[in-house]
């Protein structure tokens, strides 16, 4: 893993946990999915389709891409404090 | 006499011939080209007999040219006008839709999929107003019947700070309103 260099964003997304939970970070994101993708889907989507009807049979796929983003995560007793790393 | 007739009808029209192109609204090489081309018409369909077919082809060798005008505001420019103006925002709404899978554990798990289906869906339809899609069309067809034809359409794009207004779940179809709000200010950033 490389280290991340840039600022950090206002944009801050506070997630709960139970306290006597570990502090795991993939569970974290598991327990919270909903709020966490709503997060980072706001911050920017790479969306690709492709729709194909050959003989009137159509056929589509849509791909939504997270991009790479760096985050600073700060962990609490009960919760936990996100912000990307805006890169300079 | 009458070769010494036919040299003078040439030479008059000739300086006709160079006149008419000069009066077109060209300039540069291409007017220079034209003089030379008409010249050359005037002069090579000569023949013997046929003097009234030379004036007819420079006549019609000028007037079939258009004017070299160059224009001031084609269609396209105007076209391609800014849409997005300064202080002014443009919202830009629409209604994805998503199926729950048939093979799913419980009915939370099917709103869950349908639903980010149905996100994927919105997405898409954002990405296809705001960017526009690139259609590919192939049609084959042998002996004056149609064998094969296909349409293709893609898009790609990079969706930032769109909002869920409204989803709906109904008889395991989803559907997210999803709106995104385009401002002069925050593309110019």
């Amino acid at each position: 893993m490389k280290p991340c260099r840039g600022k950090l964003s206002l944009k801050k997304l506070y997630l709960e946990y139970p306290a006597y939970e570990s502090k795991s970070l993939r569970l974290i994101l598991l327990h919270n999915y909903d709020d966490f993708f709503s997060y980072i889907m706001k911050m920017g989507l790479s969306v690709t389709s492709h729709e194909k009807v050959v003989k009137n049979h159509s056929s589509s796929s849509i791909e939504v891409t997270l991009p790479t983003t760096c985050f600073k995560v700060e962990f609490n007793d009960s919760f936990v404090t996100i912000s990307p790393i805006k890169k300079e | 006499m009458k070769w010494s007739l036919i040299a003078t009808l040439l030479f008059v029209l000739n300086v006709y011939a160079v006149e008419a192109v000069q009066d077109g609204n060209c300039s540069g090489s291409e007017c220079q080209k034209k003089q030379e081309q008409s010249v050359q018409n005037s002069t090579t369909t000569v023949n013997e007999d046929g003097l009234v077919s030379v004036a007819d082809t420079k006549v019609s060798s000028t007037q079939d040219e258009k004017p070299c005008v160059v224009p001031k505001e084609s269609s396209e420019d105007k076209s391609n006008q800014n849409i997005l103006k300064p202080h002014r925002t443009i919202v830009i709404s629409v209604v994805g839709q998503g199926v729950a899978p048939v093979n799913t554990t419980s009915p939370a798990q099917a709103f869950a999929l349908a639903k980010r289906a149905a996100i994927a869906d919105a997405y898409r339809l954002i990405a296809e107003k705001v960017k526009g899609v690139e259609i590919e069309g192939e049609d084959l067809i042998k002996n004056m019947m149609v064998k094969r034809s296909s349409v293709r359409t893609s898009v790609y794009a990079m969706i930032k700070n769109a909002n869920v207004v409204e989803t709906t779940f109904r008889d395991g179809l989803c559907e997210v309103e999803m709106e995104i709000r385009l401002s002069y200010e925050d593309i110019m950033r």
